[in-house]
């Protein structure tokens, strides 16, 4: 038994060595994940300055640009912050709209955009050539309805009419307007052409 | 030509399509231009093409459409109502229309007052012409006019009241 000894404590320390390493190997991985599940808390995970984002409609055709000097991208609801915000939308023949704020957040996939603090909208010209704009603290865009809408105090500028109200809604495809609360209109006359 | 005053319109919600240059005010809706306000539930504004406005008051819960002129310089008060009244801004022509009644207050007293199916009140050369109409009860326009001298006495009294 004697000259078997020195084979056995070297077997024994072999085995020992053995499964210090498989335990080490084993610590090691479960301490650092390989793949770790996304994040979702409400923390920026991406960001950029002087942020431009172009979406389109299936036909490849841009319906909404939206551009800001920083942009903070969040997880958990997938929401853009972006400031000093500008956001074009133009769905197909609808005359183009410009809107600016001091915060936009684009969340639910880019189909809603909160434009918060001196909240503009403008949209372009008709035939007719009247200035259409909306002003209020907060608008929010639905993109793909082309709609602006804001449960707040709102200015509209229609040509030389001034619109006021609480909680507007404008539908820029059929262009209809609705005032929920409180409207008051001032119709300014139209200006006789000066005379030749 | 003074420059023609803005008309502002206040009322509880407001419908405005872009493409049809309409405007429909509803609920307690008061028009106000220069010194003529009238108040109604309900006015249809359209814009004419040459940018003047057409308004069309009409009532639903209060009883009629009141419409009240008022003239400083004259001390005079006009006061109409009618179920219905149309107001065009480049003639600057009201029209009363339904059981239309128009009194002409000098000073607080009545100087004249008119009934008929229609009165057309004209704001420019401030003359209103009344018609019977055929739906109205009499078919004829009852109108009730003080003598030219009643209207200078009640104008002097009320310069020296005013003094």
């Amino acid at each position: 038994m004697r000259e078997r000894l020195p084979a056995l404590t070297a077997l024994l320390l072999l085995a020992a060595l053995v499964a210090g390493t498989w335990w080490a190997a084993h610590y090691t991985h479960s301490t650092v994940e390989l793949d770790p599940p996304r994040r979702y808390t409400h923390e920026p995970d991406s960001w950029a300055n002087d942020f431009v984002m172009l979406r389109t409609d299936e036909q490849g055709i841009a319906v909404n640009r939206l551009e800001g000097r920083f942009m903070q991208h969040y997880p958990d609801d997938d929401s853009y912050h972006v400031d000093a915000a500008t956001a074009l939308v133009k769905q197909k023949e609808n005359p183009l709209t410009t809107a600016t704020a001091d915060l936009a957040i684009m969340d639910e996939a880019g189909q809603r955009i909160q434009m918060i603090g001196n909240a503009y909208v403008h949209r372009q010209p008709d035939t007719k050539g009247d200035r259409f704009s909306i002003r209020s603290d907060q608008l929010t865009i639905y993109v793909d309805e082309d709609k602006i809408t804001t449960d707040r105090p709102a200015v509209i500028i229609n040509g030389p009419n001034i619109l006021q109200g609480i909680g507007v809604e404008y539908d820029n495809t059929s262009r209809q307007l609705q005032v929920h609360r409180n409207a008051q209109v001032t119709l300014t006359p139209a200006q006789p052409p000066p005379a030749p | 030509q003074p420059a023609e005053p803005d008309t502002v319109i206040l009322s509880d919600t407001l419908d405005y399509d872009d493409i049809k240059r309409q405007s429909i005010f509803n609920g307690n809706v008061i028009l106000t231009r220069g010194n003529l306000n009238l108040h109604a539930d309900r006015v249809t504004v359209n814009e004419q093409a040459d940018g003047s406005q057409h308004a069309i008051a009409t009532v639903q819960q209060s009883p009629r459409v009141l419409v009240r002129q008022e003239t400083p310089e004259k001390y005079e008060i006009i006061k109409g109502q009618s179920t219905r009244a149309e107001y065009h801004s480049a003639s600057e022509q009201l029209t009363l229309i339904g059981q239309a009644v128009l009194t002409r207050s000098i000073c607080g007293k009545v100087i004249d007052s008119i009934q008929g199916e229609r009165i057309i009140y004209n704001k420019k050369t401030d003359t209103y012409q009344a018609i019977g109409g055929h739906s109205s009860a009499n078919q004829r326009v009852r109108s009730v006019a003080r003598p030219r001298a009643q209207i200078d006495r009640a104008i002097a009294e009320c310069k020296q009241k005013a003094q």
